[in-house]
């Protein structure tokens, strides 16, 4: 739709970078506000048309309502559950075939609903007060972070209001640099990789084993230049946008990793899913196994992680995968410290063999954990 | 304040990788994490 211009191609950035560098003209943080909620809409409207914006603002204005009368928690979350399982559920059966911008609707949606949780648990807590209408929308479903994140908590969205400074040059050609080097990563770099390397796993045994390498290092191209795109543009608006990546490829462990990729999305199963778990079990007679709920706990949280990115059986072995790596990974340290103590497990994790072997490994653990998930059909 | 050079290096480099995306890139090609 629109003249022709696919959404989040690159005619769609080139596009959506001149208005927002024409945003930065208006001073007033009210009137830019207005404008990128506007924005916000058009975009959403270009993703997933008229009934799926009509169906999405519908449960979103439900939901603002509910959180206004403050009803209790569940009849809170019950809308946003309700477009996201239906959403899933209903698209299932012609997976195989949608468009990219259908995919979008999907990711979108659990973006925001994710948000939504944040949200809702972070006002329940009276660590922040609920939005006004303008904040909601602009919270909620923010263009430059619906389709892959980062997925900025409440918290972080109140204590970084938006600011409108003066463009000045070097902070426009410091946003352009982050930009111009999100879609180099996506459009030349990632492309390449893709069209000239990847085969879905079907060039056989020997090439796999290359293709895994291939396939993790094309998915942080792909995956981090979106959100050097998003930092970028949000730096331009005057808007805070969380950094989702730093350098992934060194982490040292599967816990290590969670806290260097998608970072954003770490943060959000570990408040909102992991803590939530590990504290219930604790209140129980199980209280006295710390390791033991600790391993429940993951287990939980990275099996309805994979599932939230799809209701399919890959993403359940890549979350069940994680799931047992980060458990592992968990029960060595503890086990480590109990025998040998914090000063040698220190000193062990200090020593640069252990290091470079640790790293080799968990690279190699994360890639080959993306094989069915990056397997053709 | 930065010397002239180095700033005219990174327009120089910012024009280059966008010039690379216009002229490589595929056009319409959805983000991976889209189909999430």
């Amino acid at each position: 739709m629109t003249a022709g211009i696919e959404l989040f191609s690159i005619g769609f950035w080139f596009l959506t970078i001149s208005g927002v560098f024409a945003v930065t003209v208006l001073r007033q943080p009210r009137h830019r506000l207005v404008m990128v909620v506007c924005v916000h809409l058009l975009v959403l409207y270009w993703a997933v048309g008229g009934t799926g914006t009509a169906l999405l603002l519908g449960a979103l204005v439900t939901a603002y309502v509910a959180l206004r009368v403050g009803s209790p928690t569940i009849a809170l979350i019950a809308p946003a559950l309700a477009v996201f399982i239906g959403f899933k559920l209903g698209t299932l059966p012609a997976i195989r075939s949608v468009s990219g911008q259908e995919l979008l609707a999907i990711t979108g949606y659990s973006y925001v609903f994710l948000r939504w949780v944040d949200l809702v648990r972070t006002i329940r807590a009276g660590v922040a007060a609920c939005p006004s209408p303008l904040d909601f929308i602009h919270y909620m479903i923010p263009f430059h972070m619906l389709s892959a994140g980062p997925i900025q908590t409440y918290r972080d969205y109140v204590d970084h209001p938006i600011s409108c400074p003066p463009l000045t040059f070097h902070k426009g050609l410091s946003s352009t640099e982050r930009i111009a080097k999100g879609l180099f990563k996506k459009f030349v770099l990632a492309h390449i990789i893709q069209s000239v390397c990847l085969t879905g796993f079907q060039a056989g045994p020997w090439y796999t084993v290359l293709e895994l390498q291939l396939f993790f290092i094309w998915l942080y191209l792909d995956f981090s230049a979106y959100c050097d795109v998003a930092v970028g543009i949000g730096m331009l608006l005057g808007l805070h946008v969380p950094e989702n990546f730093n350098r992934p490829y060194l982490a040292r462990n599967v816990i290590d990793f969670w806290e260097r990729w998608h970072i954003t999305l770490g943060q959000s199963v570990r408040a909102h899913l992991f803590v939530p778990v590990q504290l219930a079990l604790m209140r129980t007679r199980l209280g006295r196994y710390r390791l033991g709920c600790a391993s429940v706990a993951f287990g939980v949280a990275f099996l309805l992680c994979g599932l939230w990115h799809q209701f399919t059986m890959p993403f359940f072995l890549w979350g069940a995968i994680h799931a047992g790596g980060v458990v592992i990974c968990n029960a060595y340290k503890t086990i480590l410290i109990r025998r040998y103590g914090k000063k040698w497990f220190k000193r062990y994790n200090a020593h640069p063999v252990v290091r470079v072997v640790a790293t080799v490994i968990t690279f190699e653990f994360v890639a080959c954990s993306l094989y069915w998930v990056g397997k053709a059909p | 304040m930065k010397p002239a050079y180095k700033i005219a290096i990174r327009i120089l480099w910012v024009a280059l990788r966008l010039a690379a995306v216009v002229a490589l890139g595929k056009s319409g090609s959805p983000f991976f994490y889209q189909g999430f």
